[in-house]
């Protein structure tokens, strides 16, 4: 993934994305030697970081590349997280394996119709100005702050289920 | 249960909020569509989290066993919803370890239907071990939450410490007046010839010996050591625990207690028991298969704990300590007030014989000259205390972990006849 997203046009350009790679799969590997989960949501934000880079200083947007990248960030998640959960010594079922192989190959799924459904979105025509950008940013906002408020009621350590 | 949410589902809100708000600002949707699967991802998590309704059973067939044995533990588990992860962990006491090395499980739970396995667990020390817990961690089909349970059995298993095989014992230098198995020093009714003398009115006809009385111009009857009892104290040093990698010394001299105190229980002899150290626990000397049961109960929760205050032999009852008695200490002898009370008790006529949990079986190696010199000056101080004990006729033998205790009971059995020829 990092090699996909790797700017090699100048040799400035290489250097930046070249160390925003390295960074990230430094993060990466220190997540999963050392089994600390924290440590992959770093991880990714430095991979969308690179795509951006990618994004803006080329200017193109290359639809196979977002697809690639949304996916496999998606994924670099999810299979460092499967990795991580697995470290625990024990004797564990195969069954566990494979019911959470399919709940990742479920989710792929499910991230490639957002994909597809997003670029849907992107390619429609929407009238407005200014105004109606300053109406999407709050309700992006708005929305963002309902999923987190969720999230963090569903995850208060000390609530008793 | 507690839920939790793991650090990833938190980094997936972050990220793909991040990245709708970059999409907006510079009017792009491409950074919206990066994050856009993230997202979903996270929201999914959210929507299928539910709290499995986990129930777990843990039992035991039985709660006592041997030291290095092994008894099954068993548990079992119920979810109302399905557990597509679920990993079960005993918490352990250090001395109580899962025979196979194995204490985490992980398996799946279907609804309603439950599920039982079984782990073996080893007693490595002697003691009362309790259970301190399992903990059961189940995860979402997704693993954005964990649901965590932590239930305390309420188990505690018995380890009782595994006797030193023993096969001779100290004989005692004085019996009891009670039939026993003990042949006595003095004459009377028994088994065991133990001279002539002549006969005096109210000697019984049979003791007549009638080939001497016939040599002889008067009677003579022959005289026999009568079978008595003995009243053993066994006296156990807790002042001190000397440990080295997964041996001690407590432990070790527990092991030769019950060994110890099984055999002259076996034998019909009374046998108490004094743990002395910081608390100070004893056992008034008894008989039976029941004072055998005492005996191990109060090993199992011998301890030595850390004491600066003097404690001597007057703070032991009396009732424990019957006139008689022959008192087997067993101790490193590293410590003063165990020393100290050691001679006191031979000062006030008890039959004492020590056998020394050897200390330097627990003491490294020195490395280095001025360690080396140390240690051959506190090697001399241990002779010069056995000696001093060898002085006042207490037969010290050295025992280590490592080798039979055997050899040790024989070594005071020889000292206490060479002691008896020196004295007569």
């Amino acid at each position: 993934l990092v090699r996909v997203l790797l700017d090699l046009r100048s040799g400035g350009l290489a250097l930046l994305s070249g160390s925003i790679g390295d960074a990230a799969l430094a993060i990466l590997a220190a997540a999963l030697l050392l089994g600390l989960p924290r440590l992959i949501g770093p991880a990714l934000a430095l991979l969308c970081v690179l795509y951006v880079e990618r994004l803006f200083a080329t200017g193109e947007s290359d639809l196979g590349i977002l697809a690639l990248s949304g996916v496999g960030i998606l994924l670099v998640g999810e299979l460092a997280q499967w990795s991580i959960d697995s470290r625990v010594s024990g004797r564990y079922e195969r069954g566990l394996h494979v019911s959470r192989g399919l709940g990742l190959m479920w989710l792929s799924l499910l991230g490639v119709a957002s994909l597809a459904l997003g670029l849907l979105a992107a390619t429609a025509p929407v009238a407005g100005g200014l105004g109606a950008a300053v109406v999407a940013m709050a309700a992006v906002v708005a929305a963002s702050a309902v999923i987190s408020v969720a999230a963090r009621r569903a995850g208060h350590p000390g609530r008793e289920a | 249960m507690i839920r939790r949410a793991t650090p990833r589902l938190q980094a997936y809100i972050v990220l793909g909020a991040g990245g709708l708000l970059a999409g907006a600002a510079f009017g792009r949707p491409e950074p919206a569509i990066l994050v856009a699967p993230l997202l979903l991802a996270a929201l999914a998590g959210i929507l299928f989290a539910e709290d499995p309704g986990l129930r777990i059973d843990v039992t035991a067939p039985s709660d006592r066993l041997l030291e290095g044995d092994d008894v099954r533990l068993d548990i079992r588990l119920q979810a109302s919803r399905r557990v597509p992860w679920l990993e079960v962990a005993l918490v352990l006491p250090p001395d109580l370890i899962a025979a196979d090395g194995i204490r985490a499980r992980g398996l799946q739970l279907e609804p309603g239907v439950p599920r039982a396995y079984s782990v073996l667990l080893r007693g490595r020390r002697w003691g009362n071990h309790r259970i301190q817990g399992v903990v059961a961690r189940a995860r979402d089909r997704l693993g954005f939450f964990a649901f965590e349970a932590r239930i305390d059995p309420g188990l505690v298993l018995r380890v009782f410490p595994r006797p030193e095989s023993i096969r001779r014992l100290i004989q005692p230098a004085e019996t009891q007046a009670s039939f026993g198995n003990q042949t006595s020093r003095r004459a009377g009714d028994g088994i065991e010839f133990s001279g002539v003398r002549p006969y005096s009115p109210g000697d019984r006809i049979r003791s007549v010996n009638w080939r001497l009385s016939s040599r002889r111009t008067e009677l003579h009857v022959n005289e026999l050591h009568p079978e008595s009892s003995t009243d053993v104290v066994i006296l156990l040093d807790t002042f001190t625990d000397l440990a080295a990698e997964d041996q001690s010394s407590l432990a070790s001299a527990v092991r030769a207690v019950t060994g110890i105190a099984n055999h002259y229980l076996r034998r019909r002899d009374r046998v108490g028991l004094i743990a002395f150290g910081a608390s100070i626990r004893w056992l008034t000397p008894a008989t039976g298969l029941l004072q055998a049961y005492r005996i191990v109960d109060t090993l199992l929760d011998a301890t030595a704990t850390v004491s600066v205050s003097w404690k001597g032999i007057d703070l032991i009852p009396p009732g424990s300590l019957p006139p008689k008695a022959l008192v087997v200490a067993l101790s490193p002898l590293v410590d003063e007030r165990m020393i100290d009370a050691l001679f006191n008790l031979r000062a006030r006529g008890f039959d004492v014989a020590v056998i020394e949990v050897r200390p330097e079986s627990y003491v490294a190696e020195p490395s280095d000259a001025f360690g080396a010199t140390a240690r051959r000056i506190w090697e001399l101080q241990r002779a010069m205390l056995r000696d001093r004990f060898a002085r006042v006729g207490v037969a010290v033998a050295p025992w280590s972990f490592a080798v039979p205790l055997e050899p040790a009971l024989e070594e005071i059995s020889v000292f206490r006849r060479q002691g008896r020829l020196v004295l007569a």
